[in-house]
């Protein structure tokens, strides 16, 4: 830097790292001392089975994953994106037919027993496997769980099953529970599904209906110096402003989730000492996507499905709708996950003129009202931004002179009317990627899953060569060769486009400043916050 | 009586498309077909709705409400835990709302058509006008955000091992927001039903009689027009008090009270009939047993309701 170069600003970020440099020290002891106080947190449900090795869903986690652990949990730094917790490593056999995991030793559960081995054999084959929504995929083929010692879990399949699968989806289905209480008992409506034990930073503590949930401080934790708070307390919350408010109010420190709605962030962002983060959600990639009936003739032709594409304009929706908090898509596998995803598939830039040609061409003129054909569009009711993307898809199909019908439901309804009758054409849904295509965006597109099924492709699309790609990955236990069929997924989703995505979007949390470690991993708000402390 | 209510409610439900079952496979983020069948077996909907609607009745026979599948929890418990809150901020407004609106109303009908009275009409007529959940949020950003002067939200403070009078002073302090949004509104319904009949009541030959009697104003205002003038008001405070379970479903979400509106909105959404119908139910009963009161109260303000005397 030159004499020239140094600018008023130069002078003042060197003053600023000098007052730094000194404040430093002081705020290092704060983080590496346990801060106590009580975080406040706000949460809008109540689910009923609180288990997150049964109901492997976010809105479990948020509280739940507080109290019980997975064997790992997803990581910015970590190998492969993770991070040990009840497991210390973990390894897969060259046949696809063992995972090996050593057990972290020491861990006691909340009630004083030791954490073992036969806990984790009992979680897998008794709960993941043929209870727990995810589980009973990702463990379709387990078979036995071995355990040589109390700190070895040996996972047997029976058929070749992918580690890279099993690895990224480690977070999410491997919750562990104690064995102890659960042996011999009716799983489904063990009390300690409500009253969680686990080995868990907080110990569950009370649950007020309606009101919060209380967890405390477990001065036993495996990692000694954690958690640093006292108290979590979740309080329900189910208005939006309302839970704004009480954050302006101070009566809670955070809000997850984008529990504040994104038109008022802009406004909250400028209260002093509260922070805006789109950071922490990057496992927990939501993907806006437009689900096409193919039994629809018009909509079964892929000169009409590539003239909709056109039709959309993603900046649009980028900055209108989600107000810059979303990218947008170029396939079925979110940028997230860089493992997985390609960029060179099909694009469809917004031409409103093109669009307009296609179906010119596929033999939908124009009629004397300027339509050439009419659909029943159906906008999932889960979010604001899934109903103003209805609202703005009709207007957008209106410029090519395809008339949508915009027909609105409450979620029940909504989840019939596509999933088990198909009375649908067009429907906006808002699936999640979670770590792996195998996991739950594979089944959006393949065919053969009966009606009834959430999330699935109940739009009656058949593809041979897709299927089998799918299929093959899915027994494919060589990482790279399984990486590759599922590049090749997302270029055959994009070029035939059973449905189209259009973005992809994190969530939003809002902070006091007083809350330090925040959205420190990628699944932060459904981690175990035992690092999270509060400035005193 | 109730039997229709049940019976209504149970088949309107019904008519609803989604049940239980997809509203708690949403929740979580999807199952899997075997998943779906085996929790439809377990609530039971896999019966036909006869077969379901005989087993509701027949079980409410035995004083059984049932089991809620939203919850997972007895439909009375629910119940029980959430009423008392409503009932309390119910109550609240309505009394507050009652005093406030005859005092005003009697106000504004003591000289009809004067300054006082348009103030009040114009005032009143505003207040009516403005939703309730835009006017609790209005309250909750000034006094509870702008000014801190009362909390944003909650029944009580979390966890605060507060016990007897300062626990009431708690409560108290978090019902004032709440139960000003309800009672501002209802209060003007109030006024306008007390000036109207006041103003009725000022055209008739008794209170010519009692002027010409040479009766002192207040006297006149207070013991003959406003008292004939209560039996409306009377009138609407039943109905109101109906309205009113309904009405806080808004409020109830807002300031997160856990209450009976906020339960019913959650019973719609997770398909929950056996807790819709207990709330319904319970909600009837009430409204049932608040009508009771309000006759026996006409009888002590209009002596001439004392029908169970035998006419002469």
């Amino acid at each position: 830097m030159t004499i020239a170069n140094l600018s008023r600003r130069t002078f003042l970020q060197a003053g600023a790292g000098l007052l730094a440099s000194t404040a430093l020290p002081t705020l290092a002891r704060a983080q590496d001392a346990p801060s106590g106080g009580r975080l406040i947190v706000a949460a809008d449900s109540e689910p009923k089975n609180l288990n997150p090795a049964i109901v492997a869903s976010n809105g479990v986690f948020f509280i739940a994953s507080k109290v019980i652990e997975p064997l790992a949990e997803a990581s910015f730094e970590g190998k492969d994106g993770l991070s040990p917790r009840l497991a210390t490593s973990w390894e897969g056999s060259a046949d696809g037919k063992s995972v090996t995991f050593r057990l972290r030793e020491g861990v006691k559960w909340h009630d004083g027993k030791p954490f073992t081995s036969a806990d984790v054999a009992y979680s897998a084959l008794n709960i993941w496997k043929p209870l727990q929504n995810l589980g009973r995929l990702v463990f379709a083929n387990l078979e036995a769980v071995d355990t040589p010692d109390a700190a070895t879990a040996v996972f047997r399949f029976s058929k070749p099953t992918p580690f890279q699968l099993i690895r990224n989806a480690l977070p999410v289905v491997s919750s562990v529970v104690p064995k102890h209480l659960y042996e011999g008992t009716d799983i489904a409506t063990n009390p300690a599904n409500v009253k969680l034990v686990g080995t868990g930073p907080f110990k569950f503590t009370e649950y007020k209906p309606g009101e919060y949930y209380r967890l405390t401080r477990n001065a036993d934790y495996w990692n000694k110096g954690e958690p640093k708070l006292d108290e979590v307390i979740f309080r329900v919350l189910p208005d939006r402003a309302g839970a704004g408010a009480a954050l302006e109010a101070e009566e809670i420190q955070l809000a997850a989730f984008s529990a504040i709605p994104l038109t008022d962030l802009a406004r909250i962002s400028k209260v002093p000492d509260i922070k805006v983060i789109s950071k922490g959600y990057e496992a927990l990639t939501y993907q806006l996507v437009l689900e096409i009936n193919h039994r629809r003739k018009e909509l079964a032709d892929l000169k009409v499905r590539q003239a909709i594409a056109h039709a959309i304009d993603k900046k649009f929706v980028v900055d209108t709708i989600f107000l810059g908090y979303a990218a947008a898509s170029t396939g079925p596998v979110p940028k997230n996950a860089p493992e997985f995803y390609d960029a060179s598939v099909p694009a469809y830039d917004f031409d409103v003129a093109k669009a307009n040609a296609l179906l010119d061409e596929a033999g939908y003129p124009k009629g004397a009202d300027g339509n050439r054909f009419s659909l029943k569009l159906r906008p999932a009711p889960y979010f604001n931004e899934t109903k103003q993307f209805g609202a703005y898809l009709r207007q957008a199909l209106a410029a090519i002179g395809i008339d949508a019908q915009l027909v609105n439901a409450d979620s029940a309804a909504h989840q019939k009317a596509v999933y088990t009758d198909h009375d649908f054409d067009l429907a906006v849904a808002p699936p999640v990627f979670r770590g792996d295509p195998a996991i739950s965006t594979t089944i959006l597109v393949k065919s053969g899953t009966p009606a009834g099924v959430p999330f699935s492709n109940q739009g009656g699309y058949e593809n041979k060569e897709l299927d089998d790609i799918i299929a093959k990955a899915a027994e494919t236990v060589d990482t790279k060769a399984r990486t590759d069929l599922y590049k090749q997924f997302q270029k055959l989703v994009a070029a035939d486009l059973p449905l189209i995505n259009v973005a992809e979007w994190g969530f939003i949390t809002v902070a006091r400043d007083s809350v330090l470690n925040v959205s420190n991993n990628p699944r932060w708000a459904v981690s175990s916050w035992a690092d999270t402390a509060l400035q005193s | 009586m109730l039997l229709i209510v049940i019976l209504l409610t149970f088949l309107l439900l019904e008519s609803a498309s989604g049940d239980a079952v997809d509203a708690y496979l949403l929740s979580i983020g999807g199952g899997d077909a075997t998943v779906a069948q085996s929790l439809r077996q377990a609530y039971g909907l896999d019966q036909s709705v006869f077969a379901r609607l005989w087993l509701y009745v027949s079980s409410l026979a035995r004083f059984d409400l049932g089991w809620s599948v939203a919850f997972d929890r007895p439909v009375l418990d629910l119940i029980f835990e959430r009423l008392p809150n409503t009932l309390l901020l119910m109550g609240s407004a309505t009394a507050l709302s009652f005093g406030l609106g005859s005092a005003l109303g009697i106000v504004a009908g003591a000289r009809p058509e004067s300054a006082g009275d348009r103030v009040l009409s114009t005032v009143s007529l505003i207040l009516y006008a403005i939703p309730s959940f835009w006017l609790g949020l209005v309250l909750s950003i000034v006094f509870a955000v702008q000014l801190r002067w009362l909390p944003t939200s909650g029944i009580e403070t979390i966890a605060s091992g507060k016990t007897g009078l300062t626990r009431a002073a708690d409560i108290a302090s978090h019902l004032v927001l709440p139960v000003g949004a309800l009672a501002l509104i209802y209060t003007a319904l109030f006024l306008r039903v007390m000036r109207a009949g006041m103003a009725d009541v000022w055209a008739l030959d008794f209170v010519l009689f009692a002027r010409s009697k040479g009766l002192s104003r207040s006297r006149i205002v207070l013991r003959h027009v406003a008292r004939n003038a209560l039996l409306p008001l009377v009138t609407m405070l039943g109905l109101q008090s109906a309205a009113m379970l309904g009405g806080s479903v808004v409020i109830e979400s807002i300031f997160a009270v856990p209450g009976f509106g906020r339960l019913a909105q959650e019973a719609v959404s997770g398909r929950d009939a056996p807790l819709l119908m207990g709330i319904i139910l319970v909600s009837a009963v009430l409204v049932i047993c608040i009508n009771l009161v309000i006759d026996l109260l006409y009888a002590a303000l209009d002596p001439r309701v004392g029908a169970s005397e035998p006419a002469a």
